[in-house]
């Protein structure tokens, strides 16, 4: 692929991220990275993980040599980097350790990263980030114009998504507060939390809206532009379904965070039998249940909706 | 549909504007257990929010669900010549209300005019969808043990937001009856 010198239109970017390991963050990206390219758009994926690599895998593919080390070390352009992902319309470009892992990274590093990202030639780019809520990760979810988070049926994979939402949140409001010269606000709140009688998220946010009309200006524009989008995986029972529902409720009743449910997807053995045969799971099994609500899913995070539960309701009774 | 706080009633039900009646009741009480049970969705953060926030939300819930409900029976009003086709709502509270003999047929008639399926009661209640029919039929010897049977029928009851005591009582009732006889039998 080859990058303009100007490109006619940024990518719209979409992170993938939610806290727990294994929860299937980089199937679900790899899956919907498909289905955009099966639909024509030109789709690059990254894989920002930097612990476990391993996007190519969904593929079925090698690991490509090239990575990310060679746009900050050798300086070759982004672009350049992007090897084929053996689908068509879709490239791949692999991150590296001491690329985007935590502490590897300067700030202006990553801040020239996620500029040449968003030069990158494509329609859409899909980032895996990982699990953990460092820092370096959260500053790329929050690069997203959809940010995405996969989570399963267990208590842990749910808590994990709660400390991940909101430490996004904070992390985009210090950053917005910076610009308004209040960075040090919100640390030296939590730093003197005691003094304040703060004990979480939402009494710290509502102490921070106390404190001058300013700044409960900047929260309120700040919480109503916030956005995630929930996938819920590997569930078993149609019961599972609503717990998409659930967790969505809890962020904006309790945290005030918006998020939309877009959509479940089933427990299937096959999709690991697809990446130890080195399959993509998507191609092998286009008419599969699982590959229909992916696809339905992707739908969704592209119109920017909410599963149309209606429409769910009817499929419910042939889920076992 | 209109009314001055539809939307934000809509909004707290968490609900697409233009939802349906039956729409409402589902997210009605997928919220009211969602705020008043434990369950993996609420137990990470058990410690973080306190018990007058969730009665808050509680009351916003019922407020909002109570107003939906109002302005579905002014609706009801207006367009009457919809009435033919559509369950009466407007006397629906009122009926249930008054209702002291619940049979089985009574609260299939309940749920048929509020449009609402087995299939929505069972996924809500967990209770399987055949239990709901045998208790609709007073399929009596189809039923689980006693204790069973009491709990799925409050919990169907409280689906339809029937006082699920009186229904529970009534029910039993007439199951205590037929369970007698069986005794007698043997
Ligand atoms: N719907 C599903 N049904 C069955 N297995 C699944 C499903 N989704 C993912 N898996 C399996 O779960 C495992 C973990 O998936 P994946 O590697 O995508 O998770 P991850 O969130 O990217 O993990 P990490 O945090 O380590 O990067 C994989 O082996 C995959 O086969
Ligand atoms: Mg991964």
């Amino acid at each position: 692929m080859i990058m303009k010198a100007i490109n006619e239109r940024s990518p719209e970017i979409w992170t993938i991220g939610g806290g727990k390991g294994g929860t299937g963050k980089s199937f679900v990206l790899s899956s919907v990275g498909i289905c955009l390219a099966l639909q024509g758009k030109r789709v690059i994926l990254i894989d920002a993980d930097l612990g476990g690599a391993n996007l190519h895998t969904f593929l079925g593919i090698n690991k490509p040599g090239i990575s990310l080390t060679n746009f900050f070390e050798k300086k070759i352009s982004l672009s350049d980097l992007v090897v084929d992902s053996g689908i068509k319309n879709m490239g791949l470009l692999i991150g590296a350790i001491h690329s985007l892992s935590p502490d590897g990274i300067k700030y202006t590093q990553k801040l020239k990263l996620f500029r040449h990202i968003k030069q990158l030639n494509a329609d859409y780019v899909l980032i895996d980030l990982g699990a953990g809520a460092h820092f370096n990760t959260i500053d790329t979810f929050l690069l997203a114009d959809k940010m995405i988070v996969v989570i399963i049926p267990e208590i842990i994979a749910i808590e994990n998504l709660y400390f991940f939402l909101k430490n996004a949140f904070f992390r985009q409001l210090i950053n917005s507060l910076g610009s308004h010269g209040l960075r040090d606000v919100v640390q030296n709140a939590w730093k003197n939390r005691a003094e304040h009688d703060i004990k979480n998220f939402t009494q710290l946010i509502d102490y921070l809206r106390g404190l001058s009309k300013t700044m409960e200006n900047i929260i309120n524009t700040k919480l109503s532009d916030f956005k995630a989008y929930i996938i819920l995986n590997r569930i078993n029972t149609s019961q599972e379904i609503m717990i998409g529902n659930s967790v969505k409720s809890i962020c904006k009743k309790y945290f005030g965070l918006n998020s939309s449910y877009v959509g479940y997807i089933e427990f299937d053995p096959v999709i690991s039998r697809c990446i130890n045969k080195r399959q993509s799971y998507m191609q092998a099994y286009p008419a599969s249940r699982c590959a229909k609500e992916i696809e339905r899913l992707t739908e969704n995070l592209l119109e920017g909706r909410d599963i149309i539960q209606r429409y769910e309701r009817k499929k419910l009774q042939q889920i076992p | 549909m209109s009314g001055k706080n539809y939307s934000k009633y809509l909004e707290t039900l968490e609900l697409p504007p233009g939802a349906s009646l039956s729409e409402i009741r589902k997210a009605y009480q997928h919220l009211k257990v969602l705020y008043s049970r434990e369950s993996i969705v609420t137990l990470p953060i058990e410690d973080e929010i306190s018990a007058e926030v969730k009665r808050q939300i509680l009351r916003q819930i019922e407020e909002a669900y109570q107003g939906l409900l109002v302005s579905f029976e002014k609706e009801e009003d207006t367009l009457e010549n919809e009435m033919s086709s559509r369950p009466e709502m407007k006397n629906y509270e009122q009926t249930s209300v008054e209702l002291t003999t619940f049979t089985g047929q009574a609260l299939r008639k309940i749920r048929e005019r509020l449009n609402i399926d087995l299939q929505d009661i069972a996924l809500s209640t967990r209770v399987q969808t055949q239990y709901l029919n045998d208790i609709e039929l007073e399929n009596f010897e189809a039923l689980p043990p006693e204790a069973y049977t009491r709990g799925f029928i409050i919990s169907y009851a409280e689906y339809l937001s029937l006082d699920s005591k009186k229904v529970v009582d009534d029910y039993m009732s007439r199951y205590s009856v037929w369970k007698d006889e069986q005794e007698k039998k043997t």
